[in-house]
């Protein structure tokens, strides 16, 4: 170094050694959040400075919105149940559907509430959803599935298990408007079993699981004829609702009847007959506690 | 000046050249283009990177050069230097090849150095400490903030 440079080089030095992480460009620090999954991104980097903040916030880092990953890595915990936690759930989707400035296309969550999804679905703030997983959401209704339906033409993937605000009525307009949905999840909890696997969820919501099977077998029958994979868990399925749905979703490939056990492995291998891309079909388990339970009975529920 | 067909001297912000095979150079996106356009003669001045951080990237491009006739070093190899290149690199001089990578446009040189600091940074009192920065955020905006993230759930 010649020593006329001296003092331009020790003025270098320093403005090096008083880096600011912060005003990295816009553009790396895209780049290095982007290496990041997107819970990192909002437990690191977004609670650091407003600049990152921002960063955080681009557009390209809101299209999906998987909370359901999380779920999994934790223990079921009743407390997911109270309204403080709902509240959560719907301001955190609240932030991502803001964020995303319309280009979201996959919402996985559990327990939000119509607050959350109706914002979603309303002004065209995700006119792209694709795939949409509201599990065990108590608190979403028709309200905000009708909302859904009417706003997000292009849902492909609709699981809504455990959620048993939501009833036939939104099937009927998911059906009418929505005619790429080819992936249906409708799951109960499982009930009387006594193999049933440990539930965390409130007793009374547990009694309050959705009794029409065949209403909605029959809804899902007449106005979802391009649904490939029907999932109907612990439903009170009975002959009669298969039937709907085997006459009109011709092109099913997967069904999952378990825990049905108003059918009977005749009427499943009957009724299904017809439906020849049908690959997998989960059928209930026919074993000793299901047998007692059919018997139980008073009539023949296969009537209903 | 016969070989000036193939070397070509590449200026730092604090006025130290350095002499490179033009391959070696072309690697940035940024070079190539002031090459293209001849807007620039033998001596290309860079103006944002200092002489301690462009003798870093020379190293990197120089290692990263496709050489003819020779393709004996392995990518495993190459991986395996790339990663003894960034592990002991001090904060300012990550940050400051970030900055290097990206006005200089070598795409693969930023992905490495950006990779580096992603790896480093995951959680946000490593940001706050490793990389020195300082929370700017209102008690309010960090209340706010705190109650619309979910993600650190509570037991």
């Amino acid at each position: 170094m010649e020593v006329n440079d001296d003092g331009e080089r020790r003025l270098e030095m320093e403005s090096v050694l008083s880096i600011n992480w912060a005003e990295l460009t816009r553009e790396c620090l895209i780049d290095i959040f982007s290496r990041l999954s997107q819970e990192q991104r909002w437990i690191g980097p977004m609670l650091v400075c407003k600049t990152w903040m921002n960063a955080c916030q681009d557009p390209s880092f809101n299209t999906t919105f998987d909370l359901e990953t999380r779920f999994l890595s934790f223990p079921e915990s009743i407390n997911w149940w109270i309204p403080e936690f709902e509240d959560k759930v719907d301001s955190l989707l609240r932030s991502v559907v803001d964020q995303s400035q319309g280009g979201l296309t996959e919402i996985r969550v559990r327990h939000c509430t119509d607050h959350s999804l109706s914002y979603a679905a309303e002004s065209f703030r995700c006119p792209n959803l694709e795939v949409l997983w509201i599990k065990s959401c108590p608190n979403v209704t028709d309200a905000s599935m009708i909302s859904i339906a009417s706003n997000c033409p292009n849902l492909r993937v609709l699981d809504m298990s455990y959620s048993y605000g939501i009833s036939h009525e939104s099937l009927i307009m998911l059906g009418r408007n929505c005619q790429k949905l080819d992936i249906l999840k409708r799951n109960l909890y499982p009930r009387l079993n006594p193999l049933r696997p440990v539930i965390v969820a409130p007793l009374d919501y547990l009694a309050s699981y959705p009794k029409n099977a065949n209403v909605e077998a029959e809804i899902i029958g007449r106005h979802m004829p391009q649904l490939k994979h029907l999932e109907f868990r612990y439903t009170t399925l009975t002959a009669k609702g298969l039937a709907s749905v085997c006459e009109g979703c011709l092109d099913l490939e997967y069904m999952d009847l378990y825990g049905c056990i108003s059918l009977t492995s005749d009427v499943i291998t009957t009724s299904t007959s017809t439906l020849r891309n049908l690959r997998e079909i989960k059928k209930p388990d026919f074993n000793f506690p299901m047998a007692i339970l059919r018997m139980s009975r008073p009539g023949n529920p296969r009537e209903g | 000046m016969s070989k000036s067909e193939k070397k070509i001297v590449l200026k730092s912000l604090d006025n130290e050249a350095f002499e490179v095979e033009k391959a070696v150079a072309l690697q940035s996106q940024t070079i190539w283009v002031m090459c293209e356009d001849k807007c620039v003669g033998n001596e290309i001045p860079l103006e944002n990177v200092t002489g301690q951080i462009l003798a870093k990237v020379i190293d990197y491009c120089k290692k990263h050069a496709v050489v003819d006739g020779d393709g004996d070093e392995s990518s495993e190899e190459l991986k395996n230097w790339d990663t003894e290149f960034t592990k002991n690199m001090d904060q300012s001089t990550l940050f400051n090849m970030i900055l290097a990578a990206n006005y200089l446009n070598i795409k693969s040189l930023l992905n490495l150095t950006c990779q580096a600091v992603a790896d480093k940074t995951k959680t946000i009192d490593e940001f706050h400490t490793f990389l020195n920065i300082e929370n700017n955020f209102t008690p309010e905006e960090e209340a706010q903030i705190c109650q619309e993230n979910l993600w650190a759930f509570d037991d």
